[in-house]
């Protein structure tokens, strides 16, 4: 199954947003002057390769969902629940 | 290097074929709302094709090339306008996903799909909620590939009254919310009737209008069986009889449309046509369209003016043809839908059966119905019966009236030579 179909037949109308990351030109700020260019400067191991938010009823439901997904086997998918900003 | 005017001929060419088809389905991605947007990726397709084959070579599939550089390009026209437009509501997020985008473009690119794309558009330009005029002129350009001056010779007006029309359609299709659907349940058999009286009314223009440009009035007919041919093609609209039968009526009009023009270019009346020149495949398809259509419980006018044109076609000659049996189908089309013209066809089928004495009674009555007034046909009916009676001042005075009456030159031409004729 690819990725779209995945989307189209598994999330149906749960898919919100997403997109792969550039491996290339990430910028690494970590105060007002200091930029490092040349990332990703994660370990390799932990690289984020893309995102993408889905709206599930409950956690459950989106591991539920995320088992499903393709991108399975290829990469591990850490599933996190959108933390509400404080008013 | 290709020679640009054999390059243009090919663009032109594939433009009136392939327009319809992208439009379709770029509309399918940006939503009906985006026409326009859909309308500039083909159009820079076009020029992209135009100049790309004029430097270098044309591709071995040149259609196929058109869509991959239309598919591409939707695919920037996308990305560029993702923050400043919404497209097709139930793809929206996933044309913005990056993830997702490619994969449900390609979805919509595939051959099912296509066709339901140009279903869905044949189903918003035949809307019943835009003026029949604009109705006639979206259809032309969007479903047809016509540009502004064809449609402007095919419709009979000026290139600016065509704009109008169109900016018109448009505007009321984003006003009213319009959907990019095939109507389900209840609303499909209205819905589709007037996609039918759509189709029947291009059909016509181009059959019988008094326009003179003979090319655009022949790719008018063949669109309109396209057309036609295009609600066969998908469950749902393939089980309405009345497709069918005004199919049958297209294909067997167009099967005279060669034996209706001679060398001269001129137009040659039935009685006078090369049988022989008819096109027995057309006529073929069109008795199978008749029997196809015999399927629904309702006898549609389309059924019988289709029935009517199949007696001429089965008849051997002229001599031949079954006038009681046309006299019987215009009868019922009188009862169908009640109007001056089907009265002044029957009076001319009652002339052929019963004799010219008896039309002549008849036309004359005609001849008070305001929505005769002015018909060249009703003094040229006049004119040829009163000729068949051997009273030759009338019948000229009649044809000359019929020649003031129409503006085509073909038309004044025929009626000229029945003045002359020795009877």
């Amino acid at each position: 199954m690819l990725f779209g179909e995945w989307v189209q037949k598994v999330l149906v109308d749960k898919y919100v947003a997403g997109a792969p990351l550039e491996d290339a030109d990430a910028h690494l700020l970590k105060s007002k002057t200091e930029v490092l260019t040349d990332g990703p400067f994660l370990e390799s191991k932990e690289m984020i390769s893309g995102y993408f938010i889905i709206s599930a009823g409950d956690i459950q439901e989106a591991i539920e969902l995320t088992k499903k997904c393709p991108l399975l086997g290829q990469f591990q998918l850490e599933v996190r629940k959108l933390k509400p900003m404080a008013q | 290097m290709s020679s640009s005017k054999d390059v243009q001929a090919l663009v032109d060419h594939l433009f009136r074929h392939e327009a319809g088809r992208m439009v379709a389905i770029l509309t399918r991605l940006f939503g009906i709302h985006n026409l326009e947007l859909a309308e500039d990726v083909l159009q820079d397709t076009l020029h992209q094709a135009l100049k790309d084959w004029s430097l270098g070579s044309v591709p071995d599939n040149p259609s196929g090339w058109l869509m991959v550089v239309a598919k591409r390009k939707a695919i920037n026209a996308i990305r560029r306008e993702q923050l400043r437009r919404s497209f097709a509501t139930d793809m929206d997020v996933l044309l913005k996903s990056e993830w997702t985008a490619v994969y449900t473009m390609e979805q919509v690119f595939l051959e099912d799909e296509i066709k339901d794309s140009q279903l869905r558009m044949i189903f918003t330009c035949c809307h019943p909620a835009l003026p029949m005029e604009g109705q006639l002129a979206l259809t032309l350009k969007t479903l047809c590939g016509f540009n502004i001056p064809e449609i402007a010779a095919a419709l009979l007006t000026t290139e600016s009254n065509i704009n109008k029309r169109l900016y018109r359609a448009k505007e009321k299709i984003r006003n009213e919310l319009i959907q990019f659907t095939v109507p389900a349940g209840l609303n499909l058999v209205p819905r589709l009737d007037a996609v039918l009286l759509v189709i029947y009314l291009l059909f016509n223009e181009g059959y019988n209008s008094s326009g003179d440009n003979a090319v655009i009035r022949q790719d008018l007919c063949l669109e309109a069986i396209r057309l036609g041919m295009l609600l066969t093609e998908k469950p749902v609209t393939n089980e309405y009889p009345p497709v069918y039968a005004l199919l049958a009526l297209l294909c067997l009009h167009s099967a005279r449309f060669e034996a209706r023009i001679d060398t001269n270019n001129s137009l040659v009346v039935l009685e006078e046509q090369d049988r022989g020149l008819w096109n027995k495949e057309l006529i073929n398809q069109g008795l199978q369209f008749l029997s196809q259509s015999a399927g629904g419980e309702q006898v549609t006018a389309y059924h019988l003016e289709a029935a009517i044109a199949a007696e001429h076609c089965l008849a051997a000659d002229f001599a031949a043809t079954n006038w009681n049996r046309i006299y019987d189908y215009y009868i019922a089309l009188e009862r169908l839908k009640p109007s001056s013209v089907i009265q002044l066809n029957l009076a001319i089928v009652i002339g052929k059966k019963d004799g010219p004495g008896a039309a002549i009674g008849l036309l004359h009555e005609l001849e008070t119905h305001r929505a005769l007034e002015g018909y060249y046909l009703l003094s040229a009916a006049l004119g040829e019966f009163y000729q068949q009676t051997g009273k030759k001042v009338e019948a000229n005075a009649y044809f000359r009236k019929a020649q003031t009456l129409t503006k085509s030159a073909a038309i004044r031409e025929v009626l000229e030579k029945k003045m002359v004729r020795e009877k």
